[in-house]
């Protein structure tokens, strides 16, 4: 009779071990830099350097604006070509004030992105401590960077890690 | 003696039941576990077909490139021509030069957001038929693997839809090296 009954635990035993289903977590990963003070910190940074570079050339626009009235007042007694050249001047003088935003706002994107590596690893590295921690197998995202959600619901909030990874990141 | 025999067969009726229904219900909820993930772009940037894709799309936008700054030059040239003018034309004339060349730098502006959608068509024209196949070809590898989901490690725009996976589950699950080989690519 014993025999039967091993039998049934048996089973039991196995069937439980084998039904371990994949454990699924989800963070967002913006929530969690958000609330990191060492991003507050490098945001404010690029901010300021944004700001000391406009202000150079705001100063550089506004003597081209300058120019350019100045101009306006004294055209008439130009001649075409005179005109012409002077015009080309203005187009040319405000394409490499352009040009320069440009140029400056991809170096201090390239800065930005520099800085905030060694914070990304260190948040991919809390993730997977957190996940081992929690037996999770996978950690998806849970809205991307432009806002679109990639979970709409999930019924175990414990399942959201992003509290738990913000924790971890402020505990080092 | 004959009702503990009955009893026995009876307790190993149920012991057997229990197996198979647990046993099958084992079967549905562990198929149920089974997700996958892939990484499409990854595969579709190593296609040998790429290279050539490729080159097409670089030839097709330098062409339309070039279209636009012909008719580019053609507007700048009317309004240099124009400036030139302007001292020696009435106010009627240089309104009407003015609506004319207005009216030019709005179909300027048209021109090259034509080329931008022609350049996505062209883009869907070359990359569809090498998306069909990677498509089928994870089909066939989640079938044969009995996935029930295969996921997308990346948007389009770069954000990870999956940001952790443990080396146990990434070793199984990750189909990216066997649709790869699938598309006999190695």
């Amino acid at each position: 009779m014993k025999k039967y009954y091993l039998v049934v635990l048996f089973t039991v035993l196995f069937s439980i071990t084998a039904i371990a289903q994949t454990k699924i977590g989800y963070m967002n990963p913006s929530q969690v830099l958000f609330e990191l003070e060492e991003v507050g910190a490098i945001e404010q940074q690029i901010e300021t350097l944004i700001e000391t570079r406009d202000q150079d050339l705001i100063a550089k626009s506004t003597q081209l604006q300058e120019d350019l009235a100045t101009y306006e007042e004294g055209k008439a007694v130009l001649s075409a070509t005179a005109r012409a050249t002077k015009e080309q001047e203005f187009l040319d003088r405000n394409n490499a004030l352009e040009e320069e935003r440009e140029t400056y706002l991809n170096e201090i994107r390239q800065r930005r992105s520099q800085m905030m590596t060694p914070i990304l690893e260190k948040m991919d590295a809390a993730i997977k401590t957190v996940a081992t921690e929690m037996g999770l197998d996978l950690i998806l995202n849970e809205v991307t960077s432009y806002g679109d959600a990639v979970i709409f619901y999930s019924n175990e909030e414990k399942l959201n890690i992003t509290s738990q990874v913000v924790a971890k990141l402020k505990a080092e | 003696m004959k009702g503990k025999m009955i009893l026995r067969i009876n307790m190993l009726m149920v012991a057997m039941f229990l197996v198979i229904g647990l046993n099958s219900d084992t079967q549905a909820q562990s198929s149920e576990a089974k997700i996958g993930y892939v990484n499409p772009q990854a595969i579709l940037a190593s296609m040998p077909e790429m290279k050539a894709v490729q080159q097409r799309l670089q030839n097709f936008t330098a062409r339309k490139q070039q279209e636009l700054t012909t008719k580019e030059q053609a507007f700048q040239a009317q309004v240099t021509a124009y400036q030139q003018k302007i001292g020696v034309i009435s106010a009627d004339a240089q309104r009407q030069e003015e609506e004319r060349l207005g009216q030019l730098q709005n179909e300027l502006v048209q021109a090259q957001q034509i080329a931008e959608g022609e350049l996505q068509d062209k883009r869907t024209e070359l990359l569809g038929p090498l998306l069909e196949q990677i498509g089928a070809a994870i089909d066939n590898v989640a079938e044969t693997m009995g996935l029930i989901y295969v996921l997308n490690t990346t948007t389009s725009t770069g954000d990870l839809i999956i940001l952790y996976a443990s080396d146990d589950y990434q070793a199984k699950y990750d189909i990216t090296e066997k649709v790869m080989e699938q598309l006999g690519m190695f």
